[in-house]
């Protein structure tokens, strides 16, 4: 019985990595072939949470930890987090000041990859407001340079893509690590986290 | 074998997958024509009508109607044709009213960030929400999509290609709305909502970044800078000058060797 629900799991999160990677795919695809964009269209949004490694680590865990709460927390995580990402994405585009951005989003990082590590399970409004802040960091960060893109549209859809690809990723490594010793595997990718997040708070 | 492949049952079950893939075989065949030998249709095709900003809120549409019961579907189905037929009458009024906003003209008069907000609020709401606002919410959703294609129609007005815009649109969220009923998972939910909310993102940031005017302008271009040593007659009009000097320079002087008229 036990085997089954190992085996459930574990297709359900092979199925999740392979959605992203799909979805991955069929985007690069898209942006070789039918996207006909310049600099700041899709593919600079696309790339955008892809190439920064403070915002690919941020996504990654929001994903990570809804999977390792379990329960409603796995989607409402990822559900959340772009809604928010607007309000700071407006900020941005108005030029609002917003001191210590960068800072908020290595904050971010560490705030996360320790509640990871530390399996932190709060109530389901306290893991979501607590992402709301870190959402509004990252979205104010985008959102400063999409005005000034050459294709809004294209960018929007590329960076909102990218991270929930992103998140779609973190859920489907949850998923996968959270029954293999004893969680401890996502216990010790958050720990590497929170250390990565130390790293961009100091550089 | 196909007696049992066309048993009712099956063929619903297949009724999506094949509906895009009938559709899918005629895009990629518009999609393979060598880009000089492609029509105006084509292109409108490949790059208006099956945009992102359309594309992605209408398969959005297609999944939100596969996640509802038959009965929702077919009301929801009929409410976003409504939308879709008032918003292709009423479409310069539409327009009218949307170009007011502050760069709504060069971005397809905000149609893409309607319709990603349409469909994407009854998504990521929760069940008894989107009960109550799905019928408006389509119905709204189809109003841009046929106002767009009223107005990106490359034949100006012409009612065959403006069909085919709308039999796109219409095809999307069939065979995706099908084929969602057809294979339908527990947590094709889980994966609606999480769509739902990229689609509103999508079209608020969208919506944002074309009202919002850019803050830093684009710079000019850089002058050309004479190479050195060039005659005077090529570095262009003194700033006392009104009109440039158009007199051949002696550099624009052909060779007499090489004069055409001298040619045998």
């Amino acid at each position: 019985m036990g085997n089954i629900g190992v085996l459930r799991r574990a297709r359900t999160a092979a199925n999740v990595i392979a959605l992203a990677m799909a979805f991955w795919g069929m985007a690069h695809g898209a942006e070789a072939h039918v996207i006909q964009d310049g600099a700041g269209g899709f593919s600079s949004g696309f790339e955008h949470p892809l190439t920064g490694a403070d915002h690919f680590m941020a996504m990654f865990a929001v994903g990570l930890w809804g999977a390792q709460m379990g329960g409603r927390q796995v989607w409402t995580l990822p559900v959340t987090f772009p809604l928010i990402m607007v309000l700071g994405g407006v900020a941005g585009m108005l030029g609002l000041p917003f001191p210590g951005v960068e800072i908020g989003i290595a904050l971010s990082i560490i705030a996360l990859g320790a509640a990871i590590a530390f399996a932190w399970h709060p109530a389901e409004w306290v893991a979501l407001l607590l992402i709301s802040v870190f959402a509004v960091c990252h979205g104010y960060a985008h959102g400063a340079e999409l005005p000034n893109a050459a294709d809004p549209a294209d960018f929007a859809i590329g960076f909102v893509i990218a991270t929930g690809l992103i998140h779609i990723l973190g859920i489907g490594v949850g998923l996968a690590l959270n029954r293999p010793f004893d969680g401890r595997a996502t216990q010790a990718l958050g720990a590497l986290l929170a250390v990565g997040g130390l790293y961009f708070l100091t550089a | 074998m196909i007696v049992r492949a066309l048993q009712p049952v099956r063929l619903a079950r297949w009724a999506g997958p094949a509906l895009f893939a009938i559709g899918l075989a005629g895009l990629t065949a518009l999609w393979l024509e060598p880009p000089d030998q492609r029509s105006l249709f084509g292109w409108w095709m490949l790059t208006n009508a099956g945009a992102y900003e359309r594309l992605l809120p209408l398969v959005g549409l297609g999944i939100l109607l596969g996640l509802i019961s038959l009965r929702v579907c077919i009301a929801a189905f009929l409410a976003f044709a409504l939308g879709v037929a008032l918003g292709y009458t009423y479409a310069e009024a539409f327009l009218e009213i949307a170009g007011m906003l502050p760069g709504a003209a060069r971005h397809h008069f905000l149609t893409g960030p309607i319709l990603s907000v349409a469909v994407g609020l009854p998504l990521a709401a929760p069940s008894r929400a989107r009960i109550v606002i799905l019928p408006f919410a389509v119905a709204i959703a189809g109003i841009p999509l046929a106002a767009a294609i009223w107005a990106t129609n490359p034949r100006f007005h012409d009612p065959l290609t403006a069909s085919a815009g709308i039999a796109f649109a219409f095809w999307i969220v069939a065979a995706i709305c099908l084929t969602v009923r057809a294979f339908r998972q527990t947590w094709f939910d889980i994966a609606g909502r999480i769509f739902g909310s990229w689609l509103i993102a999508i079209g608020l940031l969208y919506g944002g970044a074309s009202l919002i005017p850019q803050r830093t302008p684009t710079p000019p271009p850089r002058p050309l800078q004479a190479p050195a040593g060039s005659p005077d007659s090529l570095t262009g009009p003194g700033p006392s000058m009104t009109i440039p000097d158009l007199r051949p320079s002696p550099l624009d002087r052909q060779p007499e060797g090489l004069d055409p008229s001298r040619q045998p």
